[in-house]
């Protein structure tokens, strides 16, 4: 365990400020200048402009030069100011800390459904190995993973919200709103944790363990959940931890798609607008949020599961 | 003259090899239903977006406003849009962009990523450090988030477009190439290779490159299905191709707006782009279960 963590934290650090530099860089090369248009909409004369142009600039730190600009930004993100947004003039953290809770509360929803879904058909259709059901399972699952989420997203309002009429087509507020577009990224995750489950219970299936278990008169349940299950579980876990900073990605297409509120809304909005604070900001905090997931999925794998030994 | 005439029989002896590998793989693809299944599709695919403006009548960008929101009927299988345009046109034309939207950028980051990833396995020391540094960065960013942070710093468009969901795919290939080096270059026939007096570039190129290529075409085949995704849902959330190129994204796009009067504006264009990621996964799949006998279990 401090073996582990002794080796995992270093490198995570390292990984965190190569995802600032990264990011920094990025937005910070891009064409386009944010100043321009922020001038373009207040002043009207030309002689106004040059000199308003360089009052924003210095405001915002902009006329400093880039290697300044990215230790003034490191310095910022330690003590969590991740700059102000050019359009709507308050602290981009303040915007991500009001956003975030839309996002992960779509996130945490889809993961269920993902992991509910995903492991039952995996579960049932190992069990079922080359029948009708493995196979009817298995399409659904490839027919899933092909899927894109947003069209998904499409079909289901098509359906439950215009058709049947059953379910609001955008907007947040209750649970009710947050059905269909939790279905849709959780069904797309689900196929792949589907997958995975059935591939990793028929690994177990057919371990000496199992036939034991068996033979001394346990219930096929029993078998199944306590000793296949169990032992099938660890790399699903893992997969089911990753996913969930993939989730945060992902909702944002579905986001778009539900006109929901949430992160991914203010970066599509933010990069259009060329408000690169914001867009560098949310894209930072995704990245770091991926980051620190995958360190506690390592460690939470490294607990659960004894044969694996870091650092050794 | 003596540098040509290695280079031609570089050339020759290196597509000798892969050949090779490639013929074993599609000789066993044809055991697998799947892959048989996704190479038909794919092919079929292929086949639409050459051929597009044999199979549709009409013009899939020029507007027939008398003809706008017309249900699907013998005239317009699939309906027409907002301006009147053929929605099956335009979905045949969609294939184009499509293909290449998951071609090109998978290319790019093919040969980019598995130079990086040849280099960084087989010279080792600092440049393996510093290509894995790189690569651990990169792959800290979630691919989606990465393709959407590289179109807002290059703007819109369909070649920022490929240029972004390419460079977010070169660690892919760069750690399966690296991984993939590491094993082979502690085999018999690389050091036979260095014995005989063959320069680096040569073992690695001539050599080692052919022997890992089956996996790398795996990780291609199911990368083009996953770059039409990312290609697409960009281009939906108005960051890829812009109207009125004909992309199935874009399209998805106009008809979330119009999902309570034309319901065949969202329904024709996702089936286009599930169909097309199912061509490639069934194939990559079948690819993969031919060369891992593990997993067919």
């Amino acid at each position: 365990m401090r073996q582990f963590l002794i080796r995992r934290v270093p490198v995570t650090l390292l990984v965190l400020l190569g995802v600032t530099l990264g990011a920094f860089i990025m937005l910070h090369l891009a064409p386009g200048d944010p100043v321009l248009l922020l001038v373009g909409e207040n002043t009207q004369s030309g002689t106004d402009s040059a000199e308003a142009i360089q009052q924003i600039r210095a405001r915002l730190g902009l006329d400093e030069p880039l290697p300044i600009q990215y230790l003034r930004f490191i310095g910022g993100v330690l003590h969590g100011d991740l700059g102000q947004s050019i359009f709507q003039r308050r602290p981009v953290l303040n915007i991500i800390i009001d956003q975030f809770p839309h996002t992960a509360q779509l996130a945490l929803a889809a993961i269920l459904i993902a992991a509910v879904v995903g492991m039952t058909a995996g579960i049932l259709a190992a069990r079922a190995y080359n029948s009708w059901f493995d196979s009817l399972t298995m399409a659904a699952a490839l027919f899933g993973v092909s899927m894109p989420g947003f069209w998904l997203g499409l079909m289901l309002i098509l359906l439950f919200a215009v058709g049947l009429g059953w379910l609001p087509t955008s907007g947040q507020g209750t649970l009710w709103h947050l059905i269909l577009p939790a279905t849709t990224l959780g069904l797309g995750h689900g196929a792949i944790l589907a997958r995975l489950t059935r591939s990793s219970m028929l690994e177990v299936l057919h371990q000496e363990y199992m036939t034991t278990a068996r033979g001394k008169g346990l219930r096929e349940s029993a078998v199944l959940l306590r000793h296949g299950l169990r032992n099938a579980a660890i790399p699903v876990i893992t997969i089911i931890g990753l996913q969930f900073g993939h989730m945060l990605a992902g909702a944002f297409v579905i986001e778009i798609v539900f006109a929901r509120q949430g992160l991914g809304n203010i970066l599509v909005t933010a990069i259009l607008n060329r408000d690169f604070p914001v867009a560098q900001g949310t894209i930072l905090f995704t990245a770091f949020f991926y980051v620190l997931t995958n360190l506690l999925v390592d460690l939470a794998y490294s607990i659960l599961d004894p044969r694996v030994r870091y650092g050794g | 003259m003596a540098a040509e005439a290695m280079a031609i029989g570089r050339a020759t002896q290196s597509s000798y090899l892969p050949r090779n590998q490639i013929y074993y793989l599609l000789g066993r693809l044809l055991r697998s239903r799947n892959g048989i299944v996704g190479g038909l599709l794919v092919l079929a695919l292929a086949l639409v977006a050459l051929g597009a403006q044999l199979l549709s009548q009409y013009d899939p960008i020029l507007p027939d406003i008398a003809a706008a929101f017309s249900a699907p009927s013998a005239a317009h299988p699939f309906g027409t849009d907002n301006f009147g345009r053929d929605i099956l046109a335009r979905v045949l034309y969609g294939a184009r962009v499509s293909l290449l939207m998951g071609a090109i950028p998978i290319v790019l980051a093919g040969s980019i990523g598995v130079l990086l990833g040849l280099i960084a396995g087989y010279f080792r020391g600092w440049l393996e450090t510093a290509i894995q540094a790189a690569i651990d960065v990169l792959l800290a960013f979630p691919g989606i988030l990465l393709a959407l942070a590289i179109v807002a710093m290059l703007g819109p468009g369909l070649g920022n477009l490929m240029i972004a969901v390419g460079i977010s795919w070169i660690p892919s290939y760069a750690r399966l190439a690296r991984s993939s080096v590491l094993v082979a270059r502690e085999l018999s026939y690389v050091e036979a290779a260095r014995a005989i007096g063959c320069s680096e570039a040569r073992v690695l190129l001539v050599h080692i490159l052919p022997n890992i290529v089956a996996p790398l075409i795996v990780l291609a085949t199911l990368g083009i299905a996953q770059a039409i995704l990312a290609g697409s849902a960009l281009s939906f959330i108005g960051l890829g191709i812009k109207p009125p190129t004909p992309e199935w994204g874009t399209m998805l796009s106009v008809g979330r707006n119009f999902v309570r009067l034309a319901w065949w504006m969202s329904v024709f264009p996702g089936l286009a782009i599930t169909v097309s990621v199912l061509a490639f996964n069934l194939l990559g799949d079948g690819l993969r279960d031919t060369l891992d006998p593990h997993s067919r279990l």
